[in-house]
């Protein structure tokens, strides 16, 4: 994770002040009318790509990562090079699993979802966000679909800005115009929005269909993550399911019943395209080597020094 | 074998999800047990170590027996001797055990149960091969008092048995020996009577040392043939002489002279006259002794009558021819030779006659022999049976005497101190209950509360099992697997892990704490329990 920090503390460094140039709201200036009247999904242009919308928009989201620690959305320092292996363990395969024909963009949208609450969704999304952003070709938009608990927005504390839900509401609403560009470089995240009463529909509708491809036209090749609600508790996370590429099911180990494991898989449907994480696998003990960890444990124990550093560093910026 | 490690930590790991749930079913049992192990009334032990004569026992039995009795059966005969019905309704009057058994039937199971629970065995001290007759007398129950008492009356009621000598058994075996003695003196003079009164009747008739009716008869019979053959030849040799006598006299004519002929015819005459006179006389001495049917009599009148005949015939030849034939035949008279064969004509006469009585005697007995010839057979199969029953009563007699005398050794030699039953150790009860073993108890049930407990969260991790790595979770989803994310957060989890972890093990610990706790808590009632019993009880 250190390779974050440095390069966002290089990007930092090659935008000076970038907090106070543009007070604009981002909404405000794309005209919406062109978004208006979807053909398809190749056949809408786009109004804006993310690079537009960085560069237009000055005010960049902070991921304020020490903020995010002490919720425990990232691993504790300690743990943080080992974490972080790990998720480049995983984003590896999922890389290798994408189709490469351009026409293939919704396979690139990844439904990160769990079977009860609790699993570790949202650390799981978020840091493979972050892992993924590491990759220099590759653009990754986070989006928090979890209506009913929002985590990934209250986080960042963008609960009261308009996000996913404002824009399946409101037709006349882009949904460009609510991604937030985050100082992480590639990174972008769309904050659920203001809550709806009608937010488990929303989610499910034909609305959200298209904003999906039309988000996975606008990232390609990059990856848009969909942090989800719990499968079995709720219904829209099935809907969301049909209209995503893939999911990533996280298991929490030790917790997690295989029957509610099984039962999540079959609500999602057999004939998606599901793949497993074990998150909170138990550390070290006597057969820790068993659980592909013990290099990274192994490591991190070995440079205590490079986590209190950027600590330090941290604290100074 | 790295597998079989593996699945039993994950295992383990799945079981400690449970934990509280095991603690919670560890501590329930554990508490319910202890309660039922305090709940379990104390029982004591009373005994009492007896010698007890087996062989006095088993001697009517084994008679006869060459083996010798092992161990069981000695115990079986010893405890059917001491532990009888009439005994034990006494130990329960006197112990009041009864008090509670209203009904017949009550009271029969009470003895039952007595005979149950009164448990005999040969001495642990002694107990080899063989018993020696040492036996140990056990009893428990719930009340130190009345297990002592129980095993105290049963004692005491048996010394007094022995002590007051009922020896019932061999008094009645010697009176039933003398009555039968007396029977068979009875039947015994009755058959020798019989046997008396009968050879009486039968004199004659019984078989004698010349044997039986049949040798008798056919001895009779040979005696009778050889008799008859007597007279046969000696009637054959009187007709001989007689042929002899009548043929001497041309012989006699040739060679004799006149004058010696008429010396031999004079001297015949006279000697005829001379022998009639002889033959007279002795017929008179006979007859003062013999009757005139004596044979020899009879034999002599004949001869004399002869003799007469003859003497007459010689006259009236003299009167009518003496010049031819008087002088010859006064010559032939005369001749020695005629005259010896004379007299063994006489001699063969008188023994023929003899004979011919003799033969008539024999007749005579044979015939009566012949008469009875359906008779004795009868009279001899009576006698033998008589004898045989005679012979039979008597031996009978014999044996029962014999035995009686044996009885009456036997009763002696008892009475001279031969013990069946001793008390060598009298009844003693321990102040400490011999069960139940509390302690032993009380481990069980805390061995079982935990093994229950682990066993819980064992099966509750069977019905609910987690994700422990990824390879289960690829073999039991059957969906790629993409990696392992480790505990974030772990160590800020630590402490409460740790309190967790103490709070579990203080949990468990105190499961421990509190059964040491109910260990001394048990071994200090008992402490009491057998001080109050000691000052209660009977020593």
């Amino acid at each position: 994770m250190s390779l974050v920090e440095r390069a966002l503390q290089k990007l930092q460094a090659s935008r000076p002040s970038p907090a106070p140039v543009s007070r604009a709201p981002a909404p405000a200036t794309p005209p919406a009318a062109p978004l208006s009247a979807p053909a398809g999904r190749s056949a809408v242009p786009l109004l804006r790509s993310p690079e537009d919308l960085r560069a237009g928009n000055a005010r960049l989201l902070h991921v304020d990562r020490e903020r995010l620690r002490g919720q425990q959305m990232l691993p504790a320092l300690s743990q943080e090079r080992e974490i972080s292996d790990q998720f480049r363990a995983i984003k590896r395969p999922l890389l290798n699993g994408l189709p490469a024909e351009q026409d293939e963009t919704l396979s690139r949208t990844i439904m990160v979802a769990s079977a009860l609450p609790g699993d570790g969704k949202t650390f799981t999304s978020l840091n493979l966000a972050l892992s993924l952003a590491l990759e220099k070709d590759l653009r990754v938009l986070l989006v928090d679909a979890d209506a009913p608990k929002p985590h990934l927005t209250r986080a960042f504390e963008r609960q009261d800005v308009p996000g996913l839900l404002d824009a399946l509401a409101d037709p006349s609403r882009h949904i460009e115009n609510v991604i937030l560009p985050t100082d992480v470089p590639r990174l972008d995240f769309l904050p659920i929005g203001k809550w709806h009463d009608t937010a488990n529909e929303l989610l499910a509708s034909e609305r959200m269909r298209d904003v999906v491809q039309r988000l996975a036209d606008m990232y390609y090749p990059g990856i848009v993550l969909f942090d989800s609600p719990p499968v079995l508790l709720t219904n829209e996370s099935r809907a969301l399911a049909t209209f995503l590429g893939q999911v990533v099911l996280v298991v929490k180990s030790g917790v997690t019943p295989h029957q509610a494991v099984k039962e999540a898989i079959a609500t999602l449907g057999d004939d998606r395209r599901i793949s497993v994480v074990l998150n909170n696998a138990p550390l070290g003990g006597v057969l820790g080597h068993y659980y592909g960890y013990r290099y990274g444990y192994g490591a991190t124990r070995g440079q205590p020094a490079a986590g209190a550093g950027r600590r330090d560093n941290n604290d100074s910026t | 074998m790295h597998e079989i490690v593996v699945r039993i930590l994950d295992d383990l790991r799945g079981s400690w999800r449970f934990r509280w749930l095991a603690l919670a079913v560890a501590w329930g049992i554990c508490v319910a047990g202890w309660i039922g192990v305090f709940l379990i009334p104390n029982v004591y032990e009373s005994n009492a170590r007896v010698y007890v004569d087996t062989q006095s026992l088993l001697g009517p039995l084994l008679e006869g027996l060459a083996v010798k009795p092992n161990v069981d059966s000695e115990l079986a005969v010893v405890r059917q001797a001491l532990l009888s019905r009439p005994r034990l309704e006494k130990v329960a009057r006197d112990t009041d055990l009864d008090i509670l058994a209203k009904t017949p039937a009550e009271t029969a199971a009470l003895i039952l149960d007595l005979q149950k629970r009164l448990v005999i065995s040969t001495d642990a001290r002694t107990a080899n091969s063989n018993s020696d007759g040492v036996y140990r007398i056990t009893f428990t129950d719930t009340s130190r008092e009345k297990s002592f008492q129980v095993v105290q009356t049963l004692l005491n009621s048996f010394v007094e048995d022995t002590l007051t000598g009922k020896r019932e058994g061999q008094e009645e075996a010697q009176r039933f020996l003398s009555d039968q003695i007396a029977a068979h003196e009875k039947r015994l003079q009755d058959a020798e009577s019989r046997l008396a009164e009968f050879k009486k009747r039968n004199i004659g008739r019984m078989p004698d040392d010349r044997g039986d009716y049949f040798v008798r008869l056919q001895h009779e019979m040979v005696e009778l043939e050889k008799a008859r053959q007597a007279v046969m030849l000696a009637e054959a040799r009187r007709t001989e002489i007689e042929r002899q006598l009548s043929g001497e006299e041309p012989f006699l004519f040739g060679f004799d002279d006149s004058s010696s002929t008429r010396q031999q015819n004079n001297s015949k005459t006279g000697d005829v006259a001379a022998r009639i006179k002889e033959l007279e006389a002795r017929e008179q001495q006979l007859l003062l002794t013999y009757t005139e049917k004596h044979p020899e009599v009879i034999a002599l009148e004949d001869t004399l009558a002869n003799l007469r005949k003859q003497q007459e015939e010689e006259l009236e030849r003299v009167r009518q021819g003496q010049r031819a034939t008087g002088s010859l035949s006064q010559s032939l008279k005369s001749n020695p030779v005629y005259q010896g064969i004379r007299v063994d004509l006489n001699r063969t006469e008188i023994q023929l006659a003899e004979l011919r009585k003799d033969l008539a005697q024999r007749q005579s007995r044979v015939s009566e022999l012949q008469r009875v010839v359906n008779e004795v057979p009868e009279v001899e199969a009576e006698l033998s049976r008589l004898n045989r029953d005679y012979d039979v009563t008597r031996t009978q007699y014999q044996e029962l005497v014999k035995r009686l005398e044996t009885a009456k050794l036997t009763e002696d030699a008892a009475k001279t101190g031969v013990v069946t039953f001793q008390v060598i150790d009298p009844p003693a009860a321990a102040f400490d209950p011999v069960a139940p073993n509390r302690i032993v108890l009380l481990i069980g049930v805390l061995m079982a509360g935990l093994g229950a407990g682990g066993g819980v969260a064992y099966l509750m991790n069977l019905l609910r099992p987690v994700f422990h790595n990824t390879r289960m979770l690829g073999e039991v989803l059957g969906l790629p697997v993409l990696g392992a994310i480790s505990r974030a957060w772990a160590e800020r989890d630590v402490m409460r892990r740790r309190l967790e972890l103490a709070a579990v093990s203080s949990v468990g610990v105190l499961l421990v704490a509190a059964f040491v706790g109910v260990a001394l808590l048990s071994r200090a009632i008992n402490h009491a329990a057998a001080t109050t019993a000691g000052l209660g009880g009977p020593q």
